[in-house]
């Protein structure tokens, strides 16, 4: 049963400006996927419709959670289902005292006080807030805050968990958090879903990529997508940092038939690589390692057109 | 960062042991109560009492005394203006073109002192009932005193998003600095800052719509509520009892006075 299925989902806004064009997918239950697009792409947009905040009247049953449609008309019984934590903590904070924000979701459900008082206690020691029931939210630290309004998601239990830019503006300690606690709740079985821009955390959070422009332009494994450079490249995306440094080794030499993405893939690599040359890496430099690399380096080169 | 309202909530003292809800109901009985007052003595009772209860919940009378001094401002035409208009003809005193000036008595001076040092006690007697407990613990306490629950949610939003929006209008007003923007009394000034604030509006709309859309997406259907509970022990009792004794004695002493007289 896919947890996630959209089927020819459009969406405009009101002033006309197209947000989505026949978006179709389907994620399976326990699958991690990333959403790439640029900036405008209609990432957000997308986010809200899985859970009927966002709804049209033409792509009605477009979009179905868990084998059933959303229906527009019953987004409070929506969290149990799938948990949406938004790009702006400051959006999702906006209680009184933290244990009230943390409580506001399983409240809503229905449930008992004892029960309640357990996920609200369980999931901020699954973001490592423990004991911030009675801290005041604005008093919060960008990071701790963001940790908080998972936080508050993840106190519903909700089965598909997506999330909007989880990394973005953070430090790098909060940032290596929040992945951690995100591939702790992949590690469950849950389903994830994240925006990102964040093209070093994708391997280490998705085993899938799917590439939104309005449309979805490329959907496959993450390694497949990071290979499509072009593509990527075309509409204004990275690859990971890893991938391109050993592209680059690559020219030296190096023999690596498939690019590692991130840090795990590269020690693993490099390991392999050393066995079957004797403990040792060579490199070497030949008359066509210079254009090599500057070939290399092009494809990554994101065009930006000069304004005289 | 400790918003002004919420800066003595941390003292200690009987006033702040109070239960909220009982604490907010008996001080907003002595305040209606002390409004019914047209009696100058009583009234100045009142205050000494209201003077009693600020100076047990220690909220420094600096304070106190800084922020009923604009409310003074504001009660100052009653003390020049009560004595000439009411209460019975009054003597002549001047006249400007049509306008003659009556000066009604002494009694009508003491109308006004008692108009003002009744408008100053009820002030007086927020800050014992506000400043005493957390601002989120009194809306909770509002919540659980039934006030309707719209009413709640827009004291506890309003409470919430004051600080987004003076956060946001601080980093405006940095910005503008930044570009060198001095702020002056002239047109300009006024201009630029009125263009702030009018995009600060937009920009809190739509911040309004974000959390909504927050506030679906966890399952809200136009209820809030909260876990907070609140216990009473003898002594939020006894407090009550001493406040709202007040109250009603002050009642009783008119009523007596009122028998007297006839």
């Amino acid at each position: 049963m896919p947890a996630i299925k959209i089927q020819d989902l459009d969406y405009t806004y009101n002033d006309g400006t197209v947000a989505l064009e026949h978006v179709s997918f389907e994620i399976e239950k326990g699958e991690s996927v990333a959403l790439i697009g640029p900036n405008g792409a209609g990432k957000s947009t997308l986010l809200l419709h899985l859970n009927g905040i966002l709804h049209s009247s033409e792509s009605r049953e477009s979009v179905r959670i868990l084998d059933e449609s959303v229906d527009p008309k019953k987004i409070h019984e929506m969290p149990k289902k799938i948990g949406i934590v938004f790009q702006n903590a400051d959006d999702m904070l906006f209680m009184p005292l933290l244990g009230d924000d943390v409580a506001f979701g399983p409240i809503n459900l229905g449930l008992d006080k004892e029960e309640v008082q357990r996920r609200v206690k369980d999931a901020l020691e699954m973001v490592g807030l423990a004991g911030y029931e009675h801290r005041v939210p604005h008093h919060l630290s960008g990071g701790e805050k963001r940790r908080a309004a998972l936080a508050t998601v993840l106190s519903m239990e909700p089965e598909i968990l997506a999330m909007d830019e989880p990394t973005a503006n953070l430090d790098p300690k909060s940032r290596r958090e929040l992945i951690e606690i995100l591939r702790r709740f992949k590690e469950k079985g849950k389903t994830l879903v994240i925006i990102t821009h964040d093209v070093n955390a994708i391997p280490e959070l998705a085993e899938r990529v799917i590439v939104l422009d309005k449309t979805v332009i490329a959907d496959g494994p993450t390694r497949d997508i990071f290979s499509d450079t072009e593509m990527l490249v075309k509409i204004g995306l990275d690859v990971p940092v890893i991938t391109q440094l050993f592209e680059i080794l690559r020219c030296f030499d190096y023999p690596c038939d498939v690019l590692p993405l991130s840090i795990e893939g590269a020690v693993t690599n490099l390991t392999e690589t050393m066995k079957g040359g004797d403990g040792h890496v060579h490199l070497h430099i030949h008359e066509h390692t210079h254009s090599g690399i500057s070939s290399a380096r092009s494809k990554y080169h994101i065009h930006v057109e000069k304004h005289e | 960062m400790i918003s002004e309202i919420d800066i003595y909530a941390g003292l200690s003292s009987p006033i702040h042991r109070w239960d909220p809800r009982l604490k907010v109901i008996s001080i907003l009985a002595l305040i209606f109560s002390i409004m019914l007052l047209y009696d100058l003595k009583l009234v100045i009772i009142s205050m000494l009492f209201a003077i009693i209860l600020v100076y047990i919940s220690r909220i420094p009378f600096s304070f106190v005394v800084g922020r009923l001094k604009w409310v003074f401002l504001f009660l100052m035409p009653f003390l020049i203006i009560l004595p000439f208009t009411i209460i019975g003809e009054g003597v002549e005193i001047a006249r400007i073109g049509s306008i003659t000036l009556n000066f009604r008595g002494i009694e009508s001076v003491e109308f006004a002192v008692m108009i003002v040092i009744k408008a100053l006690t009820a002030v007086m007697l927020i800050f014992p009932m506000i400043g005493t407990s957390r601002m989120d613990i009194t809306i909770k306490a509002l919540e659980d005193l039934h006030l309707p629950n719209k009413l709640v949610q827009m004291l506890a939003f309003t409470y919430r998003y004051i600080f987004v929006l003076s956060n946001e209008f601080m980093l405006m007003e940095r910005s503008l600095t930044s570009r060198g923007f001095k702020r002056g009394s002239n047109l300009y000034t006024i201009t630029t800052l009125s263009k702030a604030i009018a995009t600060l509006f937009v920009m809190s709309y739509e911040q309004a719509e974000r959390v909504f859309y927050a506030m679906r997406s966890k399952g809200y259907a136009g209820k809030v509520t909260t876990m907070h509970e609140f216990s009473l022990r003898p002594q939020d009792w006894l407090n009550a009892v001493v406040v709202c004794g007040f109250a009603i004695f002050v009642q009783v002493a008119v009523w007596y006075g009122t028998l007297e007289g006839a």
